[in-house]
């Protein structure tokens, strides 16, 4: 089953969330990251990725850093602090959204009792 | 990881070349995808993988996510520009607007004929005209080492160069529209007794956008490739 229609809309979380734990990361970089921790479950598409990060970065959640490598320039992701401030935020709307997820597929479910 | 040989590397540039793109940052992204991926695999898969990537990173991917990058850096300026705006309205820094305002109304106040108040008028253009001079040179630089990499034609220029230019020239459109107006602005006997003040209110607020559009720059040229 393809999981791009439900990575959507968390992808700027997925993001986010990811730069706060590693401070800062390049495109390629989330991708595999994302694919390392979900053992390939989850695969970001670059015709997602790119366009979000622009986007996060034009909403003034993240900055860049431009930085020689090889005989290459790569562009590095890191959090502004209106971005470290949007995690909380960001993860407490997914959290919340899982929760009543749960709460609609398994009426039995009681996240006090987990 | 691998190290790629010289034909692969040729491969990949000739593969985003063909794309034509026109962003210089879109440009690198791309590329140090490329080149990141294809890292990871053997001489053997290369072929293949780099195909793959040709799959996702299409002719249309690409310039729609050009399209949408350029957008998106337009919106960034004008916002960051108007907090930077907003900053000389703090308390730090209000008693240095405020001192400059009263300098410039009293200059103002001493205004004697048209001539004199268009000068005072298009006065921050000067700071303006060195700073454009010192704006193509930088990011003409910065771009240079790139284009030579890529062995790409003249088209290739940072994202945030065009917004950067239109908002250099629009003062200069505005002042030259307030110099082709200053004899008219002169000869209404009305207006004639407070050109002096529209000449240090113009004075005052071009300086504030000159300046802001100056720290802007000097924000986003630690960021980008301008």
């Amino acid at each position: 089953m393809s999981n791009n229609n439900l990575i959507k809309g968390s992808l700027q979380t997925i993001i986010l969330k990811l730069l706060e734990e590693n401070d800062r990361m390049y495109g390629y970089e989330i991708t595999q990251k994302v694919k390392e921790l979900t053992a390939g479950e989850i695969k970001i598409t670059e015709g997602a990725l790119y366009p979000a990060l622009h986007k996060l970065e034009a909403d003034g959640l993240l900055t860049t850093e431009i930085e020689q490598v090889d005989n290459r320039v790569r562009k590095y992701y890191s959090l502004t602090k209106d971005g470290q401030k949007e995690v909380d935020n960001k993860m407490a709307e997914l959290q919340g959204f899982v929760e009543n997820l749960q709460r609609i597929l398994n009426p039995t479910w009681n996240p006090g009792l987990t | 990881m691998r190290n790629l040989t010289d034909i692969e590397y040729q491969a990949i540039k000739s593969a985003i070349v063909r794309k034509e793109i026109s962003s210089a940052e879109i440009l690198m992204e791309v590329y140090d995808h490329y080149v990141s991926h294809l890292q990871e695999y053997g001489e053997v898969d290369f072929d293949d993988q780099l195909a793959e990537l040709e799959e996702k990173f299409t002719y249309g991917y690409c310039h729609a996510l050009q399209a949408k990058f350029n957008k998106e850096i337009r919106k960034e300026i004008g916002v960051l520009q108007w907090e930077v705006v907003k900053k000389n309205f703090c308390l730090s820094r209000i008693l240095y607007v405020l001192g400059f305002m009263m300098i410039a109304f009293y200059l103002g106040s001493n205004v004697k004929n048209e001539k004199e108040g268009a000068i005072m008028m298009v006065a921050p253009l000067l700071i303006l005209s060195v700073f454009h001079i010192y704006f193509l040179v930088k990011s003409s630089s910065r771009i240079k080492k790139i284009k030579e990499n890529m062995s790409q034609a003249s088209s290739l220029q940072s994202s945030l160069f065009y917004p950067f230019s239109e908002r250099m020239y629009l003062p200069v459109i505005m002042a030259y529209s307030i110099v082709w107006f200053a004899d008219l602005i002169f000869d209404v006997q009305v207006l004639s007794n407070i050109a002096p003040q529209i000449a240090a209110t113009f004075s005052i607020l071009l300086f504030i956008y000159v300046i802001s559009l100056m720290e802007v720059w000097k924000i986003k040229s630690k960021t980008s490739l301008l």
